[in-house]
Order: C-alpha cells, then sequence, then structure tokens
C-alpha cells in the first residue's frame, strides 16, 4: 500500500545542509498498524507528513497505491490526500470557530459530498462517538479528549483508507489516552491502516510493529 | 459549503472586534467621503447632457487675435453670424440666438430684478428643446414671455399666468404666453424667462445686429448627425474674411471658434460668459483623491488581513489537511471580505444620507441629486473593485501556507511578507502627507492673497446698484442723488463707478491705440468709468498726473491709465505716458494720469490694462453708487439710503452689498476647494491612525516575547519604546522622502493658477511630517506602553 525508497530530507542553506530523513526504504501493508518511535529530532513527525503528502521528500521515491506521489503535483496529491488519509494531532486541531458538527462536515465539504448524505455521515459518526448532545458546542467547550475523540470522527468521516496520528495521546491525561489507542486498534481490525507516532513504548505495542529512528535513519524495527 | 465559509465569517468577525470595526468603520467612511465627493464630480461633468441632442449642439463663439498675437476670446459670438449661417452650410441643421437681459420686472407693486432672463429666437428654443407645461411652446409674436414654474409662481402665485403681463424695464408689458418647468441645476444657462427676440430689435438697433465688432450674442448650433466641426469651423473662417474685408488692413485675425455644449461648464472660460464655469483641474483632482481614499482603506485592509495571518494560519493548516484545495481557501477568504465590504458599503450609504446635509453645508456645494443609478452603480463598482483588489492579495497569501508548518507550532514570522505591508504603509503614509501638505498649500495660498495689498480702500464701502428703469432726468437725478447721499450723517466720500472692484470688468473695448501708431497696434483694453470723486473713495493711489476733476471741465475727451495700460500701449513708463494722445475708436483722447495697479479681481488673477473715462453718471445700464461709510450704525444708513433711492428712483428694486462681501467671494471657490481638500486630509489621517491603531496591536502581541527577553535582559521603558516605534518612524521619514519633491512639483504647477503666488518653503511640509508622527506616536502609545508594562515572566511562561 505505501512503499517508501531510498526517501531522503534535508534543509539546505548556503552553508549547511541539515539532515532530517535519511535513506528510509520502508513498506507498510494495507490493514497494518504500525508505530513510529525516536527521540526528538529524530524525524518522527517528517516522515508522517512525507507519507501523508503534507510535505515532500527531497529525494527518494514513494508509492501510494502504486501511484508515484513524488512525480505528482499539489493538486493531484490533494485529490490523493482527500480521497484516502485522515489525520489526528497532538494538539486536536480542530477550528474554533466551528462546532462539533460543523467541524465534522468540513471534509465532507471540501470533498463534495451531496447535503443529505453528508448530514447521514455526520449523523453517524456523532452517533458510534457518543456525542450527539455535543454537537452545537465550540472545541472551548469541550474537555482535551473530547476534542481529541471529535479529530478522530473527523479524520474518520472521509471513511480514509489510512489514518496517520502524530502523537495523538500526547496531551492527554494517560485514562483518554488509553480510551483513544483503544479507539485506534478497534479502527484497525475493522480495516483501517494505521501510522501513528508516538514515544510511549506502551502505547507503541499497540501497533504491529515499531520502526526506530535515530537521527534521520532507521535505527531498527520490532514486531510485537 | 458556501453556508459553512459565511458561518466561519461571521464568527470571525465577531470574534475580533476591533479588527473588523477598523475594516468596516475604515472602509465605511471612505467610501461614504468618496461617494460624495464622485456624486458631485459625476454632478459637474453631467452638465447639459440631458438635453436631447446635446452631443451635437455647439456654441459658436468669437476670437479676434491682433498682430502682436494679443487676442481677446468671448464666449459669445458677433451678433451677424447666426443668421449669415442659417442656411448656408449643409451641416448646420440648426442655429439659434440667445441674448442675456438682466433687468428689472414688474407686475403691480411687486418688483425683482432677474438676472436670469433672456432674448431667445425661436430656433434656440428648437435646439434646446424648451417645452412648455402649459401655454404653447414657441414666441412667435413680440410682446411674449415665458416663464418658469418659479417666476409663474414667484409673480402670480395660485394664479394661472398663461395670458397676464409683467413689465419689463419699467416700460414693455410682456404677455405670458407659457410656463416651462424649471431648468435642472446642471446646465451652463440657467433660464428664468424668456422673451421674444422681436423685442432686443428694439432695444439695441441694425448697428448692433449688423456689428462684426460687437460681441454678446450667445449663439448655438446644431449640427447634422456625422458632421464635423472641425472642418466647419475652417469654413467660417472665408465667411468672416469675406464679410470683414478690413481686418487685412488691421491685420487682426477673426474666428469663429465652435465648443460643444457639454464642455462649456468645466472647460470654458472666456470672456462673457455667462456664468463663472467650473473647474475641470479642480474636478480631476478631486475625483483622484476620492478614489485614493477608497484605495487607502482597502490597503487597510491587505494590511490587517496578512498581519492577522498569524491568527488565521492554524484554520488554514487544519483546512488543508482534512482535504481543502487551495482554491476552497480563496473562496473562504474572498467570502470573508466580501461581508466585511458589504457591511462596509450599507454602513456607507447611511453615513451618505446622514451626512449629506453636513457635507453641503460645509462645502457649499450645489444641491445636487445624490441617489441615482450611477450612485447605485458606483457602489456596486467599489464593492467589486474592492473585492478584488483587497480580497484576492490577502486570499491568496493566507490559502499559500504550508499546513504542516504552522501545524508544527513553528511559524514564527511570516517571511516575505513584511516587506509588502511595508510598501503599503508607506503608501499611506505618502498619501496622508499629501492630503495634509496640499491642505496647508491650499490655505497658506488663500492667506497669502488675503494678505496682499489690494490698492483701494475695501472696508466699510457700502455700493448701491444703479437703478435700470430711469426717465429722461436720469443723469440729473443720478447726480443729486449722490449729492445727498453725503448728507446722510455718517457717510464720508461718494462716488459713481460703473464697476467696483470685485469681479473682471465687462465693458471691454478693443480698437484703442497709440496716436500715430498703426492700426495694427489696435489692442483690447478694460474701460472703467469714474468720476472726480473716485480717487477720494477708493483711496486708489495716483503715480503720475492727476484724477479728474470738476475744475476742468472738457474731461470727457481725457483719460486715465493704470500702469499695466502704461506698458501695453507702449509707453516707457507713467510719466512718459502723461498728456499723449490715445486714439479710441477713430476718437483722440488725453492721457492726464495714471493710477497704480490695484487689484480688480483677486489677487489670483494677473493686472489687466485698465483705461479709466470720466463719466460722472456712469454709462448705460453700468452704474455704482459707492458710499464710505462709518462701521457703526450701518442698519440706519443703509435704511436711509433706501428711503432716499426709492424716492428718486421708483419702479426699481433697493439692492446694495459691502465691497468686501462682494470682494471676498472671489475667494468662495478656492475656499471651498481648501476645505474639501482638508475633509479628505482629515479622512486620510483617520484611515491611516485606524492602520496603524490595527498594525500597532498586532506587533504588540507579536513582539510581546522580544519585550520580555529585552526586559529580562535590563532594558529601561525609554528604551523598550524606541525599539517598538523605530520601524514606523523610519517608513514615515521614507514617506516623507517621497511625498515631498512630489508635492514641491505638484504645488509649483498649481500655484500656476494664481498671478500672484506665496513662496514655497520648508513650512508647508515639516508641520505635516510633524502631524503625522505625532498622530502615530499617539495611536501607538496605548499599545507600546501596555506591552512595556506586561510582566516578562508572564509573556516568556507560554514558550
Amino acid at each position: 500500500m505505501i512503499k517508501l525508497q531510498g526517501i531522503e530530507k534535508y534543509y539546505a542553506n548556503k552553508f549547511v545542509k541539515t539532515w532530517v530523513l535519511r535513506n528510509i526504504d520502508l513498506e507498510i501493508e494495507e490493514g497494518e498498524f504500525v508505530s513510529i518511535m525516536g527521540p526528538s529530532g529524530a524525524g518522527k513527525s517528517t516522515l508522517l507528513h512525507i507519507i501523508g503528502m503534507l510535505d515532500e521528500a527531497s529525494d527518494g521515491e514513494y508509492y501510494f497505491y502504486d501511484n508515484a506521489v513524488h512525480t505528482m503535483k499539489e493538486k493531484e496529491k490533494t485529490k490523493l490526500h482527500q480521497e484516502h488519509i485522515g489525520f489526528i494531532f497532538q494538539a486536536y486541531h480542530l477550528i474554533d470557530e466551528l462546532t462539533v458538527y460543523e467541524n465534522l462536515e468540513t471534509p465532507l465539504l471540501y470533498k463534495k459530498v451531496k447535503g443529505s448524505e453528508r448530514k447521514s455521515l455526520v449523523a453517524d459518526m456523532l452517533d458510534r462517538f457518543n456525542m450527539v448532545a455535543k454537537k452545537d458546542l465550540f472545541p472551548n467547550q469541550l474537555s482535551g479528549g473530547q476534542q481529541q475523540l471529535v479529530a478522530v470522527a473527523r479524520a474518520l468521516i472521509i471513511n480514509p483508507k489510512v489514518i496517520l496520528a502524530d502523537e495523538p495521546t500526547g496531551n492527554l491525561n494517560s485514562k483518554q489516552g488509553f480510551e483513544i489507542m483503544d479507539l485506534m486498534k478497534k479502527l484497525n481490525t475493522e480495516g483501517t491502516t494505521i501510522i501513528q507516532v508516538t514515544h510511549d513504548e506502551q502505547k507503541a505495542a499497540y501497533g504491529h510493529r515499531t520502526i526506530h529512528l535515530l537521527d534521520g535513519w532507521i535505527d531498527q524495527v520490532t514486531t510485537h | 459549503m458556501f453556508r459553512n465559509y459565511l458561518k466561519t465569517a461571521i464568527r470571525n468577525i465577531l470574534k475580533n472586534k476591533l479588527f473588523s470595526s477598523i475594516h468596516i468603520l475604515g472602509l465605511a467612511i471612505s467610501v461614504a467621503a468618496s461617494v460624495l465627493i464622485l456624486t458631485y464630480v459625476q454632478f459637474e461633468k453631467s452638465y447639459d447632457r440631458f438635453i436631447p441632442n446635446s452631443e451635437r449642439i455647439y456654441r459658436l463663439r468669437y476670437e479676434r487675435t491682433s498682430e502682436d498675437g494679443s487676442a481677446v476670446r468671448f464666449a459669445s459670438c458677433a451678433p451677424p453670424a447666426a443668421s449669415r449661417i442659417q442656411g448656408q452650410y449643409p451641416e448646420v441643421e440648426n442655429i439659434g440666438r440667445l441674448f442675456h437681459y438682466e433687468n428689472v420686472v414688474s407686475r403691480d407693486t411687486r418688483q425683482f430684478t432677474e438676472e436670469r432672463m433672456f432674448f431667445a429666437d425661436p430656433r434656440f428654443l428648437e435646439i434646446f428643446n424648451i417645452r412648455t407645461i402649459a401655454g404653447q411652446n414657441t414666441l412667435s409674436e413680440p410682446n411674449q414671455m415665458m416663464i418658469s414654474r418659479t417666476m409663474a409662481r414667484k409673480y402670480f402665485s395660485e394664479e394661472n399666468p398663461i395670458g397676464q403681463h409683467l413689465k419689463v424695464n419699467g416700460k414693455v408689458d410682456y404677455k405670458v404666453v407659457g410656463v416651462f418647468d424649471d431648468r435642472p441645476q446642471n446646465t451652463h444657462l440657467k433660464i428664468d424667462i424668456l422673451l421674444a427676440f422681436e423685442n432686443l430689435l428694439d432695444l439695441y438697433g441694425p448697428d448692433y445686429h449688423e456689428s462684426w465688432g460687437q460681441t454678446g450674442m450667445y449663439t448655438y448650433i446644431l449640427l447634422k448627425k456625422g458632421a464635423d466641426p472641425a472642418a466647419l469651423e475652417k469654413k467660417f473662417v472665408d465667411l468672416v474674411n469675406q464679410e470683414n474685408p478690413w481686418l487685412a488692413e488691421y491685420k487682426m485675425i477673426m474666428e469663429l471658434p465652435i465648443q460643444p455644449v457639454r464642455d462649456i461648464h468645466l472647460h470654458s472660460h472666456f470672456m462673457q460668459e455667462y456664468e463663472v464655469n467650473g473647474n475641470a483641474e479642480t474636478v480631476h483632482i478631486l475625483q483622484i483623491v476620492a478614489v485614493f481614499i477608497i484605495i487607502m482603506a482597502w490597503v487597510n485592509y491587505v494590511n490587517l488581513s496578512t498581519a492577522r495571518a498569524m491568527t488565521r494560519a492554524r484554520e488554514i493548516g487544519i483546512r488543508k489537511v482534512v482535504g481543502a484545495f487551495r482554491y476552497h481557501l480563496i473562496g473562504q477568504f474572498l467570502t470573508e471580505t466580501a461581508m466585511l465590504m458589504l457591511f462596509a458599503i450599507l454602513l456607507a450609504s447611511a453615513l451618505v444620507q446622514l451626512a449629506l446635509p453636513l457635507f453641503r453645508q460645509f462645502t457649499n456645494l450645489p444641491a445636487f441629486q445624490i441617489w441615482t443609478a450611477e450612485t447605485l452603480h458606483l457602489l456596486v463598482a467599489i464593492f467589486l473593485v474592492g473585492l478584488v483588489a483587497a480580497g484576492v492579495y490577502p486570499a491568496f497569501a493566507l490559502s499559500s501556507f504550508q499546513p504542516i508548518k504552522i501545524l508544527r507550532g513553528r511559524l514564527g514570522r511570516i517571511p516575505k511578507k513584511i516587506d509588502m505591508r511595508k510598501i503599503l504603509v508607506v503608501f499611506q503614509f505618502v498619501m496622508a502627507l499629501v492630503m495634509l501638505t496640499g491642505t496647508l498649500t491650499v490655505y497658506r495660498q488663500i492667506q497669502h492673497m488675503h494678505h496682499q495689498k489690494l490698492g483701494f480702500k475695501i472696508d466699510a464701502q457700502l455700493i448701491v446698484k444703479g437703478p435700470r428703469v430711469r426717465d429722461a432726468e436720469f443723469n440729473q437725478k443720478a447726480l443729486t442723488f449722490k449729492k445727498e447721499l453725503m448728507a446722510i450723517s455718517g457717510i464720508t466720500e461718494t462716488a459713481i463707478v460703473t464697476e467696483a472692484p470685485g469681479r473682471q470688468i465687462y465693458w471691454d473695448a478693443g480698437g484703442i491705440r497709440k496716436a500715430g501708431d498703426d492700426v495694427s497696434q489696435n489692442k483690447n483694453y478694460q474701460i472703467v468709468g469714474i468720476d472726480e470723486d473716485f480717487l477720494k473713495t477708493f483711496q486708489v493711489e495716483l503715480v503720475a498726473g492727476r484724477s479728474f476733476s470738476t475744475e476742468f471741465g472738457t474731461e470727457e475727451k481725457n483719460l486715465i491709465l493704470n500702469e499695466t495700460a502704461v506698458r501695453h500701449m507702449g509707453f516707457e513708463n507713467a510719466e512718459a505716458a502723461l498728456n499723449q494722445q490715445v486714439s479710441y475708436w477713430g476718437e483722440l483722447f488725453t492721457i492726464v494720469g495714471v493710477f497704480k495697479d490695484y487689484h480688480q479681481q483677486s489677487p489670483k488673477a494677473a493686472f489687466e490694462p485698465h483705461i479709466y473715462r470720466y463719466t460722472p453718471t456712469g454709462r448705460g445700464r453700468l452704474l455704482q453708487f459707492t458710499a464710505s461709510i462709518q462701521a457703526h450704525d450701518v442698519t440706519r444708513i443703509v435704511n436711509e439710503i433706501e428711503h432716499m433711492y426709492r424716492e428718486f428712483f421708483p419702479g426699481n428694486p433697493f439692492e446694495f452689498y459691502f465691497l468686501d462681501d462682494y470682494f471676498n467671494q472671489q475667494y468662495k471657490s478656492d475656499e471651498q476647494f481648501g476645505k474639501v481638500f482638508g475633509l479628505f486630509a482629515f479622512l486620510a489621517i483617520f484611515i491611516t491612525s485606524l492602520g496603524i491603531l490595527g498594525l500597532s496591536a498586532f506587533m504588540a502581541t507579536q513582539r510581546i516575547k522580544e519585550v520580555g527577553i529585552r526586559k529580562v535582559l535590563g532594558a529601561n521603558a525609554g528604551q523598550l519604546a524606541v525599539s517598538l516605534s523605530k520601524e514606523v518612524v523610519a517608513l514615515i521619514l521614507i514617506a516623507f522622502i517621497i511625498s515631498t519633491p512630489l508635492m514641491f512639483f505638484s504645488i509649483r504647477q498649481w500655484l500656476q493658477n494664481y498671478a500672484d503666488q506665496m513662496s514655497v518653503t520648508v513650512w508647508l511640509f515639516i508641520p505635516p511630517v510633524a502631524m503625522i508622527l505625532f498622530i502615530t506616536a499617539a495611536t501607538m502609545s496605548a499599545h507600546v506602553i501596555k506591552s512595556i508594562l506586561t510582566n516578562p515572566i508572564k509573556s516568556l511562561r507560554y514558550e
């Protein structure tokens, strides 16, 4: 499903070249749950962003379902991203000016989903996450855990092939954190591919395998 | 989708009250001001366009040029022109005449001087399509008249005016045969009363009507469709030369230029214009300024929106991550801009309505229609252009952010965009400086003119208009009246003069030269008829010779010149002109004295050559009694004069004015221009301040960390204030460097309109920049002080 070959990432100015990712080869199959770990600055988030098509590799090849992402134009990438990828962030990143309902609706609007279908999709999602009563609240009226729940729901609503989660539990207390992890596990068993970045061994263990990054290189890969 | 945009837009507007109100208020005020001015500009440009076929109507003028190139250019034409042209040229569909006749109109005991009265030939009525609402459309017989609706009410109130009579000049009865609707404001020909042309033939005989040397006949031509006016003008050269074989001998050129009737109001400034026309340059400047005011508000919008990009960046990032294409975001920001602009324009419309009476009072502009289809088009245009001009750049700039940088929280400063913003801020400061300097210039120049020595006594001078309705003993009566004025206590001097200072002299004569000179040296002079008391009453300075006096008895053949006339006639100096002879229409006159030049018109106009003739009882219709009075007790003096006047000149309305008021009217258009310009300058500063307020609020939050670090490092309040305001001061100075040469040359250009110019000094440029610095400092101070006073621990802990 996802195939990275010799991916490199660096930032260059006149004097120095700062390496972020070095020669990454990685294949992820559909239905996998992969964790990425490593110390600060190891390149975890950058890797995730490249996979999510939010960032570009400086070098190397990236195939998503046999589509050569590294040769694509911005528009095509956005299209692919819009269709198949859901994102979850540590800081939830909901739109403050929109209600829970509207936040969930937004990705569908961009996908030009029809009004009636949109309504039923949002309603399903609210049901599934037990948030019907909260649909008219704004993000700042929710707890962190609730906000992250909305963020997960928003990522799921387009029915993505893969969910990319960047330290999804980083801002949550441990109870809330495990709830989110359980939810992700459940999603995975239902067929969604999941790639998460985490600092936490325990949370990494939810995945089938863990990629350890160090200074931009893949240091080791462990399977659970 | 659109609803989602709208919701975010409204919530964003409500959430950021300071920014939103700056945006909306700034836009609304500037749009309102611009609409007011552009509507006025529109009005000025609309003159005479309402007349059917106005694009084919032309005015035939008259010009005469001497061998030395000196020329007289009239708005009116020679009387015979129309009859010679009628029917002779295939291009001419119709040609009609109009003759201005200001005189007293009376009905029983009601009498008024009517200034807007004309003799009109039937063809004029056809060309201008004057349609009556009652009675007939033509003046086919002598002693017929048509009057406007207002006149009908004035003289006949509720009665039916048709068939009734009005007396003109105390003698001639005219029958009202038609009433026409009041003419619109936007025509150069403001007509209240039209008289049958036949009566003009009685008033001025064939001498006038057959003379190519006379003017005063307004002549209008309706051209056939597709006719070439320039070609026709050339044909008239032959006509004129055929009719006037003497021109070659006098080495003179006579021309009959034609001008489009639509151009008269703004572009025609000739002798004998029926009214003082508008000024195309002023209208042009106002138009530019109005447009710039709107642009400034748009610039604010662009500035503040991009400045606020940081706060919107997260939202942009999220939207991109959840699948927004760039065009989605552009659409969203444009929707937001559109909403704000819509609010602003609605508010602006309300402001226009509210401010209109004040604006009119302040500027003295005529009461023109404001809510026309054009105004609505203008508002729509402002909305659409604003959306593109002010909305597109921020939309593109904001939507270009890369989500990943934003969402990782490492946005920092947004590079590049800042430079654009600086350029825009500099642009605003330049505009504000230009407007302020411009206002200051206009006011200084008016001041300068006010402070000029005019060369005659202007204070406490009462002018009584001479009577128009006269009997056979008029001359004797006039002299007695003058003598008896002196008996009124409080009146110290009296004089009879044909033209007191205060406007261009209408008595203009060509064909005047030094005796012995060739006829080709004939030139034009302005003639003032005065009596022996002129010098004393007006306290004009005598440069050489003497003034007129009753001691000599034969003054009718003597002349006095002013200094300009001395040069114009070719004398070395005033002394050299004394006792020399002047050939004036074939008669010889002797120069007995020279007056120092005085300002007949405002110092805006150059001195013109004057010839003073001895006319102790005035000349024809021209006569003004001047009385120098003691300033206290004015009411009693006026009452006594009025009483006496009514006894002496029954059938005439008593009309008087004070010389200073009358003279100062000439500054009116400059003052009006200054006021409007000043208003805009104020607005420009206001809008700039709003922008500065928004930007400094933004900068204060953006630099709160920097201030914290500086404080921890030991900076005191003064050092912090300097570091926070350094940048803005630099921008102001850059603006000053740009605006100064720009204004220097513009001011020099503008001053060309004035014969008497003030000197351009640094004091036109320093006060505006000082004011801008002060206002900016005041605007920024609240935010600067706030960020200085913030406890550094607070601001740094957020990291």
